[in-house]
């Protein structure tokens, strides 16, 4: 009794001070146990306790999830073994990799129960009313401003305590238990169907950085309880069997031969040292910034895609960048020809998008001659609408997406002040029902609204409930002229003809068929040193999404030049293979499997690990090239930048604490390191 | 021997510093005048040091503050001084609107009148304009915001908002007998600045490390580490939100009770990355110009109590500037810390304050220095160096030299631009002699020849300093610029392969720079005998030819043009240079 009573006290004194809604438990015995200790003392606040605490609340959660998870009536009739149907099958997804999607899929149904059990909403919330929304709106503000608030009146999402916040529903760390073991000699295939996932309450902050093993097989039980494991304590967790791997079996069955040094030496020729780089030159050389800067905006002002394109291969100078990347990814039309690419737009979005094979190419409207920005009004008002609309009908996923928000983006140093920016635009990246048309790789898992599953988790018929009365108000105090929305959610920002539109049947769940995965935030969150529009920002976002972090949350078998996560680790695994066979031998003695130590890293896209002038150079390199492929690298050159370190670590913790920290190093020259040894980064 | 210090504070990221370079702790010891070579005080130690007339120090001892560093760090006092300064400017014909570097500011209770007047015109003018705006504001009589600080107390305690003269009634003229009107209850009244830069919808300052090594001449070192120290609630100019301290006083003390604050980063975020923010979002040259801008107020300021602040040779000071961005990136001086807070709250705090420290201990302790104190804490690549070609530092870790008024640094850079003048036109030169033109090469060299005649007429000996150009290091290049003027196809025809690798060249190998410390010989009694023989050696070449001493490479011949250079000033500079320049490049 004593140790929950500790932790309930300290879920009380972290919200007690705020005034906002707590984590709101409504079940009877919860609120008795309330009343009843009503009276006892505060357990005074210290830092040494709180690790201890954590692992307490953690455990209790834990417990009362998987007790409810047994005997909770949501999930009546839904089995642990349903299966949700992929919406968009890639038909020739090998083997291996089918299987591990399968595992996938199951995880994020226990996980989105878990969280439903956690915070009790449903899948959909009763939709705002009209004079809801008017009274949130009435301050003048605009959707996209009350959006980010982290708790309180506008969203009402509950406020976890210390221990659960970041929890999330997909995470590198379960991507590397599925390919490990899926398609793996020493796991049979009933083995799969016992895979136990790491409880959700595990995932947040307290778990993953605790490190408290209550999953399967956590081998080595590092002993310090908090931080010097920091991101990467999960790895403790793997079981460790996958150490003896020799590669992740799964990543191994790819169609594909992986490539070999002289290949990718060819294909990132452009970035021979004896090229001049932002980003290594521009610390020596005064001079070669406002040379580049100039030239970037020759570049920008001529509008060519393919040009900007080569230009970011060297790199852009940090004020010209968003300038160049709109170039680059076609999101801006040169001057001039802004009223074609309008119309055509127009006429686009009325045949339902089909323009958006090649994935987030959007036109802009003619904004781009005056406004600093490739983005129009146009592009604002979709985003206020997007906003409106999750104003208007939260959805459970909104609470993952904002507790992937809070300690990712609002506990670093890098990038806390833009966390209510980052939330809102990963709000609306949700509710974007053009997204799923434009992902360059299937996601793992999209929920399908016509699902039964899901009409069992939703507690509701599986038909959208019909559209409330006030709907035309609601669409009004959006501000948007086009502003038709509809109740289950589903986006029209097709153009703005708002009378031919009719609510159509939600595809998926949620609109945008993207699930929040752990360090989504992460992905949006250098982007904010980039605009001070967050619609502008959310537009980049969208674009950059589609096109290729897509592909760090797929496990699509697309081959070079862009591969997918399979492939990266693949080409991961064979380079370093080549390079230094010896570090591999050495990790895997300890139980380690390289690839799996730089998943997280891959699945921000190295973003909350680099330090954010190095993301975004690291970035300029990704799009230059038009392909991930320079992520994988960079892991084998910090790898062997720090080999000596590695090979003289004697535990698998060691290991992790000595890749924990990467904040030092700077991505290009060990890029260069890496594919061009010998020739030096010179300066 | 090893350097010994003292220090007053019982602040990790000091002791660790000290304890890191391996000095001495005397901190223990008896008051020995003689006993320390660095003392980090606290302002009452400064106090009784300098209070004391029988004390004198050692030419080489170091303390962390000026003797009276209050003229520019108590509020009242740096308002004074900036406005005698902006006045005397003004007198000078000067233009005071360029000092227009701190809000306008009341010293009460002694300008109680002047301020009443400032805030009814203040007022009346805003009432205006939100008629104009036809927003019938629901100030109801409100004014102004104007806010109130006491003089002379710290970490944002007594600080309050006003907007209505009422509510300060007490501090007008006749409120009090003179007698009670001390100077405890000082406070000095500033327009508030209600427009600041707001970033994620929070108001901040910014902390910015300034280091002065000397006051006159001025020499200043600016850090690019620093702070923005964010509020904890989002920033609204709402008259009803004027009492809520954690939306409007930036001081890490009030922020980290409330509710929001996060120890993860304490609502620091690195100057760097503000840096980098606001040339992504305001342009490249917005961010440069802001930056340049913070480099004035802080010279200006300074510049402000130059004359005032008695220039001690043994003092040197640690400022953090406070510095308000408004939302048309206009910096604002607020305040002036002596002793800038070197408690930590975050780790990444704490790496930067060591940093900061770090940095701080190298500038005031130059190799020259080092070299009399303590010979074997030079790094080990100045180890066998002469005192006199120590390079000069323009860049000391994370600080930058943004001022320097010494001849020895006139000269430097005037030869530092005729290099980089002939750099530009060997480049020129170099593209010239593509085109096999005799006539472009000539006039390339022309060029070069004007360049450098302009760069010494700067400097204040001209005709050495373009010697001391031909002489500063023996490559093929300086010896083409030397020839420039007699031999125009030498220079051309010796092009460097890569012209602009010139820019990058690192090494500042003449003396020029080397600060002078003046110490007379036999300065240090207490450090062994061998530097009191190289002193007596000193006095016995320091007559003879510089060029012979300057070919030797011993210690003794070292120390002795050390000695000599400042001695005999600008000619044993130049000989120096000179014998710098035999040796061969190093570093670049």
């Amino acid at each position: 009794m004593k140790p929950r009573l500790s932790q309930r006290d300290r879920q009380r004194s972290s919200a007690s001070g705020s005034g906002l809604p707590e984590w709101r438990t409504r079940d009877q015995a919860s609120s008795r146990d309330d009343s009843e200790y009503d009276d006892e003392p505060k357990e005074p606040h210290h830092y040494e306790s709180k690790s201890s605490n954590d692992r307490l609340l953690l455990e209790n959660v834990s417990y009362a999830l998987q007790a409810r998870l047994a005997f909770s009536p949501y999930l009546a009739g839904a089995t642990m073994d349903a299966v949700i149907p992929y919406s968009d099958p890639e038909p020739q997804l090998p083997e291996p990799l089918a299987a591990a999607r399968v595992l996938l899929q199951r995880a994020v149904l226990q996980r989105l129960r878990e969280l439903q059990l956690l915070v009790e909403w449903p899948l959909m919330r009763p939709p705002s009313t009209a004079a809801q929304m008017e009274r949130l709106l009435a301050g003048g503000c605009r959707p996209s401003e009350l959006l980010g608030v982290r708790s309180g009146p506008p969203l009402d999402h509950p406020r976890l305590p210390g221990a659960l916040q970041g929890l999330g529903l997909l995470g590198p760390m379960d991507f590397a238990v599925v390919l490990a073991t899926a398609g793996a000699p020493l796991m049979q295939q009933q083995h799969l169907g016992k895979l136990e996932w790491m409880p959700l309450s595990q995932t947040g902050r307290g778990g993953v950085a605790g490190g408290s093993g209550s999953g399967s097989g956590s081998g080595s039980g590092s002993g310090s309880p908090e931080g010097p494991l920091g991101p990467l304590g999960w790895i403790t967790w793997l079981p460790r069997s996958v150490g003896l791997l020799p590669g992740l079996p799964a990543v191994a069955a790819l169609p594909w031969p992986p490539p070999g040094l002289n290949w990718l030496r060819e294909f990132f020729r452009d970035l021979h040292p004896r090229q001049r780089h932002v980003g290594v030159d521009d610390r020596t050389l005064p001079w070669f910034r406002d040379v580049k800067v100039a030239a970037a905006r020759a570049v920008v002002s001529e509008g060519g895609v393919r040009a900007a394109a080569a230009f970011a291969v060297f790199g852009v100078p940090h004020g010209a960048r968003a300038a160049v990347w709109e170039t680059a990814l076609g999101l801006r039309r040169p001057p001039g020809a802004g009223m074609w690419a309008g119309s055509q737009r127009l006429q686009a979005g009325g045949g339902g998008g089909s323009g958006g094979g090649g994935g987030g190419r959007r036109g802009s409207r003619s904004g781009s001659g005056a406004a600093p920005s490739g983005f129009g009004s146009e592009d604002a008002e979709r985003f206020e609408r997007l906003c409106t609309q999750t104003l208007e009908q939260p959805l459970l996923l909104d609470v993952a997406v904002s507790e992937d928000a809070g300690p990712a983006v609002g506990d670093s140093e890098a990038f806390f002040l833009f966390e209510e920016t980052v939330r809102a635009v990963l709000l609306a990246f949700q509710r974007d029902s053009q997204v799923a048309k434009r992902l360059a790789a299937p996601p793992v898992a999209m929920l399908n609204t016509s699902n039964a599953v899901h009409a069992v988790l939703a507690t509701a018929p599986s038909q959208p409930p019909p559209p409330p009365p006030g709907k035309e108000a609601a669409g009004d105090c959006g501000g948007g002229s086009g502003g038709c929305t509809t109740a289950d959610g589903s986006a029209c920002d097709g153009g703005g003809g708002g009378g031919r539109h009719k609510p159509t049947v939600l595809p998926y769940y949620p609109p945008s068929g993207v699930l929040p995965h752990k360090g989504i935030s992460l992905l949006a969150a250098p982007l904010c040193y980039m605009y001070d529009n967050t619609a502008a920002l959310y537009g980049m976002f969208r674009a950059l999404y589609c096109r290729y972090w897509s592909k760090l949350h797929s496990l699509s078998a697309c081959g070079l030049p862009s591969p997918a996560l399979p492939g990266l680790l693949r080409v991961f695994e064979s380079t370093m293979q080549e390079l230094d066979p010896q570090l591999v031998c050495h990790l895997s003695s300890l139980g380690l499997l390289p690839a799996t130590l730089v998943l997280p890293w891959l699945a921000t896209a190295f973003s909350g690990a680099l330090p954010v002038q190095e993301v975004l150079l690291l970035w300029d390199r990704v799009i230059g090239l038009d392909s991930l492929l320079p992520l994988p690298l960079l892991a084998v050159a910090i790898l062997c930048f720090r080999r000596h370190v590695l090979l003289s670590c004697t535990s698998a913790g060691e290991v992790v604490s000595a890749l924990s920290d990467i904040s030092q190093l700077r991505a290009v020259p060990l890029l260069q390191a890496v594919l061009f040894p010998g020739s030096g980064t010179e300066g | 021997m090893g350097v010994r210090w003292k220090c007053d504070l019982d602040k990790p990221v000091l002791i660790s510093n000290f304890r890191r370079r391996g000095w001495i702790d005397v901190t223990a010891e008896a008051d020995d005048t003689d006993g320390w070579d660095l003392w980090w005080a606290n302002v009452q130690s400064i106090k009784a040091l300098f209070a004391d007339v029988l004390t004198r120090l050692q030419p080489h001892q170091r303390v962390n503050h000026f003797p009276n560093h209050y003229e520019l760090t108590r509020k009242d006092l740096m308002v004074k001084n900036i406005k005698r300064y902006q006045k005397q400017i003004k007198r000078d014909g000067g233009n005071p609107d360029d000092l227009d570097i701190i809000p306008t500011t009341f010293v009460l209770p002694q300008d109680y009148m002047l301020f009443a007047e400032e805030f009814r015109r203040c007022s009346q003018q805003q009432q205006q304009q939100q008629q104009q705006a036809g927003t019938t504001g629901g100030g109801g009589g409100a004014g102004a915001t104007w806010i109130m600080k006491p003089s002379s107390r710290s970490q944002g305690k007594g600080i309050f908002l006003i907007n209505k003269l009422s509510q300060i009634k007490q501090w007008s003229v006749n409120s009090l007998p003179p007698a009670l009107r001390s100077g405890a209850d000082n406070y000095v009244v500033s327009r508030y600045i209600d427009n600041p830069l707001l970033i994620g919808g929070k108001k901040f300052d910014m902390r910015i490390y300034v280091v002065v090594t000397s006051f006159k001449p001025l020499k200043v070192y600016m850090s690019r580490l620093g702070f923005g120290r964010f509020c904890n609630v989002k920033y609204s100019a709402e008259v009803g939100e004027m009492r809520n301290e954690f939306m409007h006083l930036t001081n890490v003390a009030i922020q980290q009770h409330g509710e929001d604050y996060n120890e993860q980063h304490g609502n620091k975020w690195p100057l760097e990355l503000m840096r980098l923010y606001l040339e992504g979002s305001r342009g490249v040259e917005a961010a440069d110009r802001l930056f340049a801008d913070i480099e004035g107020v802080i010279l200006k300021s300074l510049r402000a109590c130059q004359n005032i602040i008695v220039n001690d040779r043994h003092s040197f000071e640690l400022y953090g500037y406070d510095i308000i961005v408004d939302d048309t990136l206009k910096p604002w001086l607020i305040e002036v810390n002596a002793s800038p807070s070197l408690s930590t709250t975050t780790q990444a705090d704490r790496l930067l304050k060591h940093r900061v420290i770090s940095d701080t201990l190298n500038i005031i302790t130059p190799p020259d220095w080092l070299a009399i104190t303590d010979p074997a804490a030079l790094p080990p690549d100045l180890r066998d160096v002469d005192p006199a070609a120590y390079p000069f530092r323009e860049q000391v870790g994370s600080f930058h030299l943004i001022c320097d008024e010494s001849e020895d640094y006139q000269r430097y850079k005037a030869a530092q631009q005729a290099r980089a003048a002939m750099a530009a036109s060997a480049m020129m030169a170099a593209t010239a002699a593509g085109a096999a033109a005799a006539p472009a090469a000539a006039a390339a060299a022309g060029a070069a020849a004007s360049a450098s005649g302009s760069g010494g007429g700067a400097s204040s000996a001209g005709g050495s300093s373009s010697g001391g150009v031909a002489a500063y290091d023996g490559t093929a290049f300086a010896a083409a610029a030397a020839a420039a003027a007699a031999a125009a196809a030498a220079a051309a025809s010796a092009p460097p392969p890569r012209p602009v690798r010139l820019y990058s060249a690192q090494s500042h190998g003449s003396g020029w720079g080397r600060s002078s410390l003046g110490i007379p010989s036999g300065a240090r009694n207490s450090t062994g005998s061998g530097y009191a023989a190289a002193a007596a050696t000193a006095g016995a070449v320091a007559g003879g030819s510089g060029g012979a001493a300057a070919g030797n490479w011993s210690r003794e011949s070292a120390a002795a043009r050390f000695l000599k250079g400042t001695v005999s000033g600008p000619a044993g500079v130049g000989s120096g240079g000179a014998g710098g320049s035999l040796r061969p490049r190093s570093a670049v």
